[in-house]
């Protein structure tokens, strides 16, 4: 069932679940430092419940591994205030410094700062490691349960509607490419259209980061989608660099027979496009995607041939050689991910 | 390991330093205020690192005058939460609703842009810290002093030490760029006339193409940023990128056109090849020249050596049509080489046309 608010409403009420939820667990059972729990719960929410779990896992984790390595290297220099003030300035630097690149890290550095923090006011034992350890975990919990219970939004669904949505982009961005060359699109759109394909990959790749944590809902198993990630991205390149050969080409100049093959690789690699579409959406189908090479080298014939015969047509046919080139790599990507998508 | 090597290393895990500069800024911070709250109570030396710390984390504008408004007001509502938090902490219901409505604001708000990221969230620690710490009525006073101390360290280390401007970082990746690119095409110039282990040259290539598009990658997410303000200046940075990628992606496929003439160990005639050494090398000269800064070019000056630069693509590219039909076992690989060359000119021609207007 499809949520009717937009992603950050969601996401808003999750929060505020999230620390009513910890709030009542604290006041319920009375915790020794409720605001732990409460803190966590509000870092850990994120917009996917594969993010959250995987934030939960990464927090709880490092807060046992840094709550650890804090004390042992709290204890063992407790006799030197000085030190441990440099100790706390020299994580404080590091926290910062993963804060938004590794949530491992700086989830890591952030225990250690709080275990010095407290030894720095004078108050740190390993009671209390126990007590930070059992509250995050507390809040981690209320985080991941708000995720998957209320209004979740699976980011392995996202991953599945991503792929398919990254190849819809790209029929687009190739279709853009043919009708620069037949003088029916403005030449000029290119950098817009090859932006937009370019942020769309890197949302898909981040989607594919947090898909992996959702272990049950799984659409591709986690290797095979870095696999076909990898792919997309190979895909991308040679639909971008077709797009930037298309730009001084005009069709009107090639030949007849010239012009007609180029259709005929259009309809090819566009229905194969359309037929990777449907096959993310049911691996099982059997109608399997159209080779070019014939037509390909037929199409390479015939450019050279005139390449010989007109030498005014020359600078024409040299921009065609390169875009039908694309064309072709294209072609052998799409082929590839479709072995790919059919052992899925 | 040297400090360049170690600089170098940074600058891949961080290109732009960003993440290094808050770092440091933030341990100043905290350095300067336990130097000058020496002799204060350990509240004061507490509340006023905390707030520095904190406050510092989230302060965005890509401009001074941006940061400064974005300081004057995000550290007034920090101050207010924190307030808000103290003055509710006695009550249950109080505390807990002022979280619970505070925290949802957070993360609604972050769909208003990239600046309401850190912020908010900054803004429901605060109200966090004003329920949880121990203040007393007899210690208030003292507490709000050290908060507005730490406000102000936090407030002038961020804005004079190691400032964060961006449009200054954008262009001096735009110099790098042109260095790396003219080293690059220096480079293949290179293996045009002497053999080339295939190995070394996989590795040299995925090095140079990574630095290439990390200095990209920065510039763009610098005019993502400066979307929000649209001036002369951001277009022509949003310009300028464009064409950085572009030349970026052509780097691309001029080592895919290499991969294949080594990897297939294709044979170009000695004529083709002897003009493709000219080009890549009066390219990687001309391209070294370019001098873009905030406000101007030096291209006035390279418009000589551009007309060169065209001149000796002419003559590539007759040799190439005259010989090519002879080809055809590399005739992909050089028609490609011959688009890359022709798109890094129609790129850097471009990038005169932005300075014109």
């Amino acid at each position: 069932m499809k949520n009717k608010f937009a992603p950050t409403t969601i996401w808003a009420f999750q929060a505020a679940i999230a620390i009513i939820l910890a709030l009542l667990i604290g006041n319920a059972f009375h915790l020794e430092r409720p605001y732990w729990a409460v803190v966590t719960s509000l870092l850990l929410i994120s917009q996917t419940w594969g993010e959250s779990l995987k934030k939960a896992l990464e927090r709880v984790a490092m807060t046992i591994l840094g709550g650890i390595i804090g004390t042992s290297l709290y204890l063992s220099m407790s006799h030197v205030p000085i030190v441990l003030f440099f100790v706390l300035i020299f994580v404080t630097f590091f926290m910062i410094y993963f804060i938004g690149y590794s949530f491992l890290l700086s989830a890591f550095f952030v225990t250690i700062f709080v275990v010095f923090l407290f030894a720095i006011l004078g108050n740190w034992s390993t009671h209390i490691l126990e007590v930070r350890i059992y509250e995050t975990m507390i809040g981690a919990a209320t985080a991941v349960g708000t995720s998957i219970f209320i209004f979740p939004t699976h980011s392995n669904f996202n991953l599945q509607t991503s792929f398919k949505d990254h190849l819809s982009q790209t029929c687009e961005v190739v279709h853009l490419g043919f009708d620069i060359m037949d003088n029916k699109a403005d030449r000029s759109s290119i950098n817009q259209v090859r932006d937009r394909l370019y942020n769309h990959f890197r949302n898909l790749s981040n989607t594919y980061k947090t898909s992996s944590y959702e272990m049950f809902f799984m659409f591709i198993p986690r290797k095979k989608a870095r696999v076909l990630l990898n792919k997309f991205a190979v895909l991308l390149h040679y639909v971008t660099s077709f797009l930037e050969t298309t730009t001084s080409i005009y069709q009107e100049n090639l030949t007849y027979e010239i012009q007609q093959r180029l259709k005929l690789i259009q309809t090819i690699i566009i229905s194969n496009l359309e037929k990777t579409i449907l096959l993310i959406e049911n691996s099982s189908l059997t109608d399997s995607l159209m080779p070019i090479e014939t037509t390909w080298t037929e199409l390479l014939e015939l450019l050279i041939t005139t390449l010989k015969d007109n030498p005014n047509q020359q600078d024409y046919i040299l921009n065609t050689l390169s875009a039908v080139y694309y064309l072709k790599k294209i072609n052998e990507t799409l082929l590839a991910i479709e072995t790919q998508l059919k052992q899925i | 390991m040297t400090l360049q090597n170690l600089l170098n290393k940074l600058w891949e895990e961080d290109p732009g330093y960003f993440r290094l500069k808050r770092s440091s800024k933030t341990v100043i911070a905290i350095l300067i205020i336990g130097i000058l709250s020496f002799d204060a109570p350990l509240l004061v030396k507490f509340f006023a690192a905390i707030t520095a710390g904190f406050s510092m984390q989230a302060i965005v504008g890509e401009t001074r005058k941006a940061q400064v408004y974005f300081i004057l007001i995000a550290f007034p509502i920090y101050f207010i939460c924190f307030i808000l938090g103290y003055l509710s902490k006695d009550s249950n219901i109080l505390s807990s609703s002022l979280l619970v409505i505070l925290g949802f604001t957070a993360i609604y708000i972050k769909k208003l842009g990239p600046e309401f990221n850190l912020g908010p969230i900054i803004a429901w620690s605060f109200a966090f810290f004003g329920i949880i710490l121990p203040i007393t009525s007899q210690t208030q006073w003292l507490t709000f002093g050290s908060l507005a101390f730490g406000f102000l360290i936090s407030a002038l280390v961020y804005l004079f030490i190691f400032p964060e401007l961006n449009s200054k970082l954008f262009y001096s990746n735009v110099s790098k760029f042109f260095k790396e690119y003219s080293i690059i095409l220096q480079w293949l110039a290179h293996i045009l006339i002497h053999k080339v282990d295939y190995d070394k040259f996989l590795v040299a290539k995925e090095k140079s193409k990574g630095y290439l598009f990390q200095l990209t990658v920065v510039n763009g997410d610098i005019t993502q940023n400066h979307n929000e303000t649209e001036n002369l200046d951001t277009v022509r940075m949003y310009q300028i990128y464009i064409k950085q990628y572009a030349l970026a992606k052509v780097v691309s496929m001029i080592f895919e056109a290499f991969d294949h003439l080594i990897l297939q160990k294709l044979t170009i005639s000695e004529i083709i090849r002897s003009h493709l050494f000219t080009v890549f090398a009066i390219y990687a000269t001309a391209i070294s020249n370019i001098e873009i800064r905030h406000t101007h070019s030096n291209y006035q000056e390279i418009l000589n050596t551009l007309a060169i630069m065209e001149k000796n693509l002419g003559d590539f590219q007759e040799v190439l049509l005259s010989c090519i039909v002879m080809q055809k076992q590399s005739i992909i690989a050089l028609v490609n080489l011959n688009l890359g060359l022709r798109l890094i000119f129609k790129n850097i021609q471009a990038l005169e046309q932005i300075y014109e207007k």
